[in-house]
Formats: structure tokens, sequence, C-alpha cells
């Protein structure tokens, strides 16, 4: 059933990239770049993704197939900050399409829209590990800053297509609206807005301030959901949730991965298993793409649980777009305190 | 784009490397403007003037019944220096530039130097320098990039040590489509190449090259390709002819840590001179990743001598151990025979690093 779930959400997100009609062909590297690219081109854009499913966007090949989906592009989306560093420049240069070459109008670094995590204050080298030396790029990881690159996608195709920016700027209101909703509630959406509560919550006054209005009980969404666990320390194994950790609150205290990009070894398993045990971790949070037989170590150990969540529009059923994705996410790591 | 350059020798020269930072932006706060208040860009301007480059080192020991050759039993098998950089809007350019030792004397060859214009429109995209021939698949990569040890028999027998870099220019087309069908026509200075030896005719050899891909679904895939090359060889107006199929096959599902490449390639050449018989050779190889980090693989070879009766076979099976995608150990058994040597049975340790660009990750 889970697998027709998953099946069904692929065909959606699929079919959404066969709009016949569409003025805008749009590839995507990611799944989540693409489901809000069609979220906000509507019929006017066809989008799809080149990597698709539980797989790692560090580790993709450049394959041919991928070059001829990028040839036809009117735009290329990537998420940027060398995530894409492995396979983005063979499959630009492979694909002989002067539209979407770097730094033209169909070329698209959604992180360029983002505030960006865990910049390097100093010099990098790979002694770090696989680090990103402009800084942490799972920049969609936080919904705020899928809201942030909504608008610039939105942006941008108002650009490559003026004819539409009505239609445009209405699609990412209604994104944004949906996205707004689902992380505060609606309630406290229809009474003070989306962005005066992205404001309240970037200065970490959200909840004084509608305590002050007294409309506390109003909240709802993810944020609701996710109130319990701020604070709690968790392992992960990738330094990957940073974004969704700094939205939500929770505190990653270790990475089973010794550095980035480093199978995990017995001596750092052992020093994870010390720390995270005095620091008291409930929780191993990991991707669906890796191996859980570390994470299971470690949580045996310690007396701690093994959650797998999804990175990526896709991974996991129920994750059809970029919103779900996230009821998916906040779902899982509501398990941490169940 | 990324060129991954190999090489080594002059490790200082990489410590300059370094990564340009630029300024991000901190968590913003929202305003009633926020919807469409767009980042400003982070990285449009990350790279400097300077070219990329990287350092690939390769070291290699070899335990043999009965070496051949005249090479140390150990030491250093090559470094390739790899530049790349934008050129300007329309051009971009790419050099490796590999240092070995060759009996006993320090040598520097430059490998590859082309400048390619890859959007030219409609498709067409062109290389003109020194480059890498357009035939087969396996030979256009450089050392470092190869599966197992060496280079197939086919590769050093019909093309060169290192397979076939000439001078000239080369031209492809990617047909509009779903589906990757890609044609190189080129036309080189093959004049090394033991297929084409001698041909200092100022006729250029002529070679012709087309690949299609397919996935089956999002974790396999396999590439198809087909070669046929003409060109002068010796000096008496005689032409060699090489044709050349080449296949890979590749399962690479996202969440095992399991993949599977299978790899193969068959010439068939007709030397040009008077009385020379056609030479067939070919090789297969399974490479399977047991873990993460280690990949096992096994390969075949067959190849007769272009221009001779020769002929020799090569059965190979080996570890290699990747931490990670900048170096990797391997170790390589190989049983040898031919009808011009004697048998042979080597034991082979690789030792790889690479500094520097960050490889591409090529299918």
């Amino acid at each position: 059933m889970k697998e027709l779930t998953l099946i069904s959400a692929i065909a959606a997100l699929a079919a959404l990239s066969t709009t016949a009609s569409a003025n805008l062909k749009v590839v995507t590297t990611t799944s989540d770049l693409a489901s809000i690219a069609s979220a906000i081109g509507g019929s006017h854009v066809s989008a799809s993704s080149l990597i698709n499913g539980a797989r790692d966007p560090h580790r993709l090949e450049a394959k041919p197939s991928y070059m001829s989906r990028a040839a036809s592009a009117d735009v290329f989306i990537a998420v940027g900050l060398e995530l894409e560093i492995g396979y983005e420049p063979p499959i630009l240069d492979g694909s002989g399409n002067r539209r979407i070459a770097v730094g033209s109008a169909g070329h698209i670094y959604a992180s360029d829209f983002a505030y960006v995590l865990e910049k390097p204050s100093g010099g990098v080298t790979r002694a770090d590990g696989d680090i990103h030396p402009y800084g942490n790029p799972h920049v969609w990881l936080d919904p705020y800053n899928g809201r942030l690159i909504a608008a610039g996608i939105a942006a941008r195709f108002e650009k490559l297509d003026k004819a539409n920016t009505a239609d445009y700027q209405s699609n990412l209101k209604n994104f944004q609206n949906r996205l707004d909703s689902a992380m505060f509630g609606s309630a406290l959406v229809s009474k003070f807005g989306g962005p005066k509560l992205w404001q309240w919550h970037n200065a970490g006054d959200l909840r004084s301030e509608i305590a002050k209005a007294g409309a506390a009980k109003d909240l709802g969404g993810w944020l609701e959901k996710m109130l319990p666990l701020a604070g709690t320390p968790i392992v992960t194994y990738h330094r990957s949730l940073s974004y969704l950790a700094n939205r939500f609150k929770f505190k990653v205290v270790e990475e089973l991965e010794p550095k980035p990009g480093l199978e995990p070894t017995p001596g750092h398993l052992s020093s994870v298993i010390k720390s995270a045990s005095s620091d008291g971790v409930k929780a191993i949070v990991q991707e669906s793409f890796y191996a859980t037989k570390h994470a299971q170590l470690v949580a045996t150990r310690i007396g701690a649980k093994v959650i797998v969540i999804p990175q990526n529009v896709g991974q996991m059923p129920g994750t059809g777009d970029y919103i779900s994705l996230f009821d998916v996410i906040v779902s899982k790591l509501s398990e941490i305190k169940g | 784009m990324i060129c991954i350059l190999s090489t080594n020798l002059v490790a200082a020269l990489m410590v300059a490397i370094s990564h340009q930072q630029t300024e991000s932006k901190q968590l913003p706060g929202t305003g009633p403007g926020d919807s469409t208040a767009l980042g400003r860009p982070t990285q449009a301007n990350k790279n400097s003037f300077n070219p990329q480059i990287s350092l690939i080192t390769n070291f290699g020991a070899v335990l043999s019944d009965n070496n051949p050759s005249n090479d140390k039993s150990a030491g250093l098998r090559e470094a390739e220096l790899g530049i790349a950089a934008d050129v300007d809007p329309f051009l971009k350019a790419e050099a490796y530039i590999a240092f070995a030792t060759e009996d006993g004397k320090a040598i520097a060859e430059v490998e590859e130097a082309f400048g390619r214009y890859s959007n030219l429109g409609r498709g067409v995209s062109a290389k003109f320098g020194k480059i890498a021939a357009a035939i087969g698949r396996v030979q256009r990569n450089h050392a470092d990039q190869l599966n197992y040890l060496e280079y197939p028999l086919i590769v050093s027998d019909f093309l060169g040590e290192e397979g076939l870099r000439a001078g000239g220019a080369s031209f492809g087309y990617l047909f509009k489509g779903e589906r990757f069908n890609e044609l190189t026509i080129e036309a080189l200075d093959a004049s090394d190449a033991p297929l084409f030896a001698g041909a200092h005719s100022g006729v250029p050899v002529w070679v012709g090259h087309y690949r299609t891909f397919m996935d089956f679904g999002e974790n396999a895939s396999m590439q198809l390709g087909a070669t046929y090359a003409n060109g002068p060889s010796g000096g008496g107006g005689q032409r060699s002819q090489l044709w050349a199929a080449d296949m890979v096959y590749k399962w690479t599902p996202g969440t095992s840590g399991k993949s599977l490449v299978i790899e193969s390639e068959a010439y068939l050449g007709r030397p040009g001179f008077p009385g020379a018989k056609s030479a067939f050779g070919g090789f297969a190889s399974a490479t399977y990743q047991l873990k993460p980090n280690l990949f096992g693989y096994i390969k075949f070879d067959y190849s007769e001598v272009p221009g001779t009766s020769n002929k020799h076979k090569a059965y190979s099976l080996g570890l290699t151990l990747r931490p990670t995608e900048f170096h990797h150990w391997r170790v390589e058994f190989q049983h040898a025979n031919g009808n011009f040597m004697p048998n042979r049975n080597a034991l082979s340790l690789q030792f790889q690093m690479a500094i520097g660009a960050h490889p591409a990750h090529k299918y």
C-alpha cells in the first residue's frame, strides 16, 4: 500500500511535468524545487526534477539523459551552494543550452534567495570532509526558505514570461498562504497574516506576541506539533537537518558521520554513544537513503528511537509536494515524544 | 564546469588552492513586502578569474613472476595536473599535463589541451586542440577515472598506451528529443596511434562516433556507442580503418550502498599496409559495489596486435577501497598470456589521490 502511495505521488509529480500548453519548460535538480516551480508556474510551466525517489542529492552522476532533458529547458533550477557540484557543470555543458547557462536568466540557484547557515568563517580544506565552503546547502528544509525560494522563482518566471505575471503572482500568494497556514495554522494566519507571523517567529517573539493579542490558542500547524520538541537533543546522520532544527528549535548534538561525507566509523560511533548518552538524546534522525544499521546500533546502546524522515519530495509515501513533505517530516519527528 | 585534472608531482602547487568566500544572508526578518523580497545572489561571483586546478597522483607497486617491461616495481606512475577556466563568454579551456618517469627520465606530456564551445546552438558543440579521440568510451577517460588498474589491452594495442590523444577538431551534435543521442565527428592528426602509425601525410584521420542512452527507471541505465575511424597509415597513401562498439550498463539504486557497472568494448582494425590482416580485440568488465566504500571487479581482455600475428589475453580481479571520492587504494591480480610472451602473473597495488577542483561525477 505504501508503495502504491509513493508511486501515485511520483506519478502526480510526473503529471505536473507534462502540461501540454506550458510556456516554460523547467528542469530542476531536486524534486522539492520542481514542486515549488509547479506551484508557482501552474499551467504555464512544466516542471520536472532530475532526482526522484530516495537518492542522496550529493551523489548523482551526470547521466547523458539529464543533458537531453536540460537541452530543451527554458529554466534550470539547482539548489546551489555546491550541493550539485559533481554533476551540474557537466549536465549544463553537455546540454549545449545557452538559455540555462550559469548567469543567464534561465538559470537559478535557489539558495540565492534563501538564508544560509553554517557558512565557514575561516578557510576550509577537505580535511574537514566533503564540506560546502559557501554554507550548508540543505536550505529547503526550512519552510521559510521555501517561501523565499518560491518568491525568487516567481520573479524569474515573470521576467521570462511577462504575459503571465498576474498568474505567477497569484500562484505565489496561494502557495505562501498554504505554506503559512500549514506552519502556523489557518486561524492565526487569518488574524495576523503570514509575513507578520514569520517575522515574529524569526525574531523569537511569536508566542509572546500572539499571547499579547489573546490568540495563543489559535496556534496550530507544524509549529504547534513541534513545540514539545523545542530543545530536544537529537543525533542526525549527515549535517543536513540544520535548517529544520533552526526552525523548530531542536538541538542536533552529533552526527553519525565523523565528518561530512564520510562513512560512520566504529571509533566515532563509540564517541557518539558517549556524548549522546550524556546529552539525553532520545532519537537518531536520518534520511531514508542512508542505511539504518549505524543508527540502530547507537539507538540500542542509548535507548533512543531511530526516526527515518524524507529529505525530498517523493522520498516517502505522502510526500507528493513541498508542503506535504513537511507534513510527513513533522509527523515523523512527533514520534520522538510519542 | 568542473574539470578534473589529474596529476601530482607538484603538491606544493595545490596548497595555494583556496575557496573564495562570499557573504551570505543572515536569517532575514519578514515584512509586508517579503513575498517579493528576493535574496541577493550569493554564488554568482564565487569564482575568481583564477582557473580551477586539480592534481591527481598515482603511485603503484607490482609483484610479478615475469616483468616484461623495464618499469620500476614501485613508485610514482603518473601525476596529472588539470587546469580549466572560462576563456570568455563563448569558450572554455581545459588542459591536462601528465608527469611521469620513463626509462629513468622525468617526462612531461600534454595529454589534452583544448578550447571548447559548448553552446554553439542547435545542439552543436566543438573542441579544438589536442583532444581524446571519440573512439569507444573507456579510452576517452583519463587513467584516474578507470574502474580498474590499467586501460584494456585493445587501447594500447590499437591506439597507444593511454589511448589516442591527438591534435585536431571535434564537432558534436546532440539530437533533439528526450532520449540522448549524440553524433561526434573529428579530424585528427593521429600519427602516434599504432593503427595509424607513420601517418604524417597531412591528411587527417576521420573519426565518427554515435552514442545513445537509455534509462530503465531511476536505478538502471545503459549507453551504447559505435565508432568508425579511417585514416592514412604509413607513407604510401594507404589507409587504415577501425570499427568499434562500446557498451556500459549501470545499476545504481539510491538507498542500498550497492551498485553494478558492466562495461564492454570491441575493436576491429584493418591496417592499411599491404598484406596486413584484420585485428580484433575487446574487453568486458563488471564492477560491483560491495560496501559504500569498497568495490570488487573482474575484467577479461583479448587483443590481436594490429599489423602482426601477435595476440594476448588477460584476466584481472581487483578490489578498490575508496574512503572518499578524492583518494583510493586498489589491489589487482592479473594473469596474462599470449603467443609472443611468457605467461605472467602480477599482483599490483595502486594508491591514487586528488586535490583541488571537485571531480565531476561523469557517467
